[in-house]
């Protein structure tokens, strides 16, 4: 039985105004496309609203240093006053302080040291598949990063310049993989939506 | 615009494999369409092999104890909500049927999260399938913490300090269960990050991997967006223990359950609209080698 929920209603008619778009560029594709926005910008606002109350002014009483950040974090808001607008520096640049302080550290062992020692891994182990695998990847590091690094053209024609054609390929297969993943997430959410259309909204029952 | 095989364009009609490969879009995906449709009327089946990340967190979640405390993170858009549901939707299940285990969810990327945390938690129905399970007992919901990469390496080192209260404005020390069992990040027996939005480089997965990954080094899994899993893998199986790959995933989750839930059906009709895809990528390249082909004088074929 077809829905009579308004807003399964509207949920609906803006999943198929989005998905027209493949077909042309419409008007209804914009319509769609501005309340998207709109209403993640207000329901995020709605949001943002509701967690200063909860753990921002609802916990001075208990906790009168919490005023501290409520009243720097209040300062972005004199961006709308040119005058005293130099305040909203503060708050910005502290918070770009901060993150980049705790995040730095941890991200040279993440980023760096982490992904190096996963991709040089032993290549004598038991299991010869294995082996070829982390021979292949360490070849392909290696190669990747010449192609990026010995860019001049004595590198790229002369002897040499096979490493930088291996580093690409390996390159490439690597945005093969990473595009047909996309691809397939992609299409997983479409999936959904028609799944959604056909249930909530047309009551259709499927083979679930 | 100009068209492939323009050469031959001084004909009157264009040859029928230049017409091909010229084809609009709405045939293309009126059939695309039909591909993803069918197999949600008439299942397929599709077997799934269950894959040793599946296995893995299955295993953990198994091995738990009375009195272990897991986070379950629920930071994907609302968008991607389809990615991640089923899986979560499938390891919640599992995670209510093991006796005295206490969970704590939680999400850090955008507001709408919370949106997705309501609708697993709609599916999973709580009060009516596990009748047992009591809030503030069995489970907590912190709600949305914003912040994003610091928040979430700040409520690894010190959880309440970030969430004193729950969503619901209750002080956590009102759940001694949670409020005395976990003082870090390492007394969390399990910690499932739902998302994976950004890569490594996500400011909420990255997030995740700094502090649960390498600097507590918690049983750490990932409900993943399928579209980056590949930047995981480096990290697989030493610091990220087990990665659901979207819906291939949960369904993989599902079979372990002896379930049939929404991954096994979604496993369905994406296997066909990969084949249909693969197809027409096969079809376009042969019509486009044999396009050249005909293009070039009978005398030099």
């Amino acid at each position: 039985m077809v829905s009579t929920d308004p807003g399964i209603w509207i949920y609906s008619l803006l999943v198929l105004a989005v998905y027209s778009f493949v077909f042309k560029h419409n008007p209804a594709f914009r319509v769609a496309q501005a309340i998207v926005v709109g209403g993640s910008a207000g329901y995020t606002l709605w949001v943002s609203i509701e967690y200063i109350q909860r753990l921002g002014i609802g916990r001075v009483s208990a906790d009168p240093y919490v005023l501290v950040p409520l009243i720097i974090g209040a300062l972005y808001l004199f961006q709308i006053y040119p005058r005293l607008s130099w305040l909203s520096r503060i708050p910005v640049g502290m918070a770009i302080g901060i993150a980049y302080g705790t995040v730095l550290i941890p991200g040279i062992a993440a980023y760096i040291i982490a992904p190096l020692t996963q991709t040089i891994t032993p290549f004598w182990t038991p299991n010869p598949l294995a082996n070829f695998n982390a021979i292949l990847n360490l070849v392909l590091m290696f190669c990747g990063v010449a192609f990026f690094i010995f860019t001049t053209d004595k590198f790229v024609k002369g002897r040499y310049g096979f490493i930088g054609r291996i580093g690409r390929a390996g390159l490439m297969v690597a945005f093969g993989a990473a595009c047909g993943t996309l691809l397939g997430a992609k299409v997983t959410s479409a999936i959904g939506n028609i799944i959604d259309l056909l249930t909530k909204w047309l009551g259709i029952r499927l083979a679930i | 615009m100009e068209l492939r095989g323009e050469r031959d364009m001084s004909r009157k009609k264009p040859r029928w494999t230049t017409r091909l490969l010229n084809l609009d879009n709405p045939p293309i995906y009126a059939i695309l369409l039909i591909f993803m449709i069918l197999p949600l009327f008439y299942p397929l089946n599709t077997p799934v092999p269950v894959t040793a990340m599946a296995i893995d967190l299955y295993n953990k979640i198994e091995s738990l104890k009375p009195g272990d405390v897991v986070l379950l993170d629920f930071s994907w858009s609302y968008s991607f909500k389809i990615l991640h549901e089923a899986g979560h939707v499938a390891v919640l299940r599992h995670l209510l049927s093991k006796p005295g285990v206490k969970i704590v969810m939680v999400c850090f990327m955008g507001a709408d999260s919370e949106l997705s945390w309501r609708d697993v938690m709609a599916i999973v129905d709580i009060e009516k399938n596990y009748p047992d399970k009591k809030y503030g007992k069995d489970w907590i919901w912190l709600g949305y913490i914003p912040g994003g990469e610091a928040t979430v390496l700040a409520f690894a080192d010190n959880p309440w300090a970030i969430a004193p209260k729950d969503k619901y404005g209750t002080p956590i020390e009102q759940y001694p269960d949670f409020y005395n069992a976990v003082k870090t990040g390492a007394d969390f027996a399990l910690v499932i990050e739902g998302g994976g939005h950004g890569g490594v480089n996500g400011h909420v997965t990255g997030g995740f991997l700094k502090s649960y990954g390498l600097k507590y080094h918690c049983w750490l899994a990932y409900n993943m967006d399928p579209s980056v899993i590949a930047e995981f893998y480096p990290y697989y199986p030493t610091i990220i223990k087990s990665m659901l790959n979207g819906n291939a995933g949960a369904a993989e989750y599902e079979r372990l359950l002896n379930m049939r839930g929404a991954g096994s059906v979604m496993v369905d009709a994406l296997s066909m609209t990969h084949l249909y895809v693969i197809a027409l990528i096969v079809l376009t390249n042969i019509v486009y080698l044999y396009d050249k082909y005909l293009s070039k004088p009978r005398s030099s074929r």
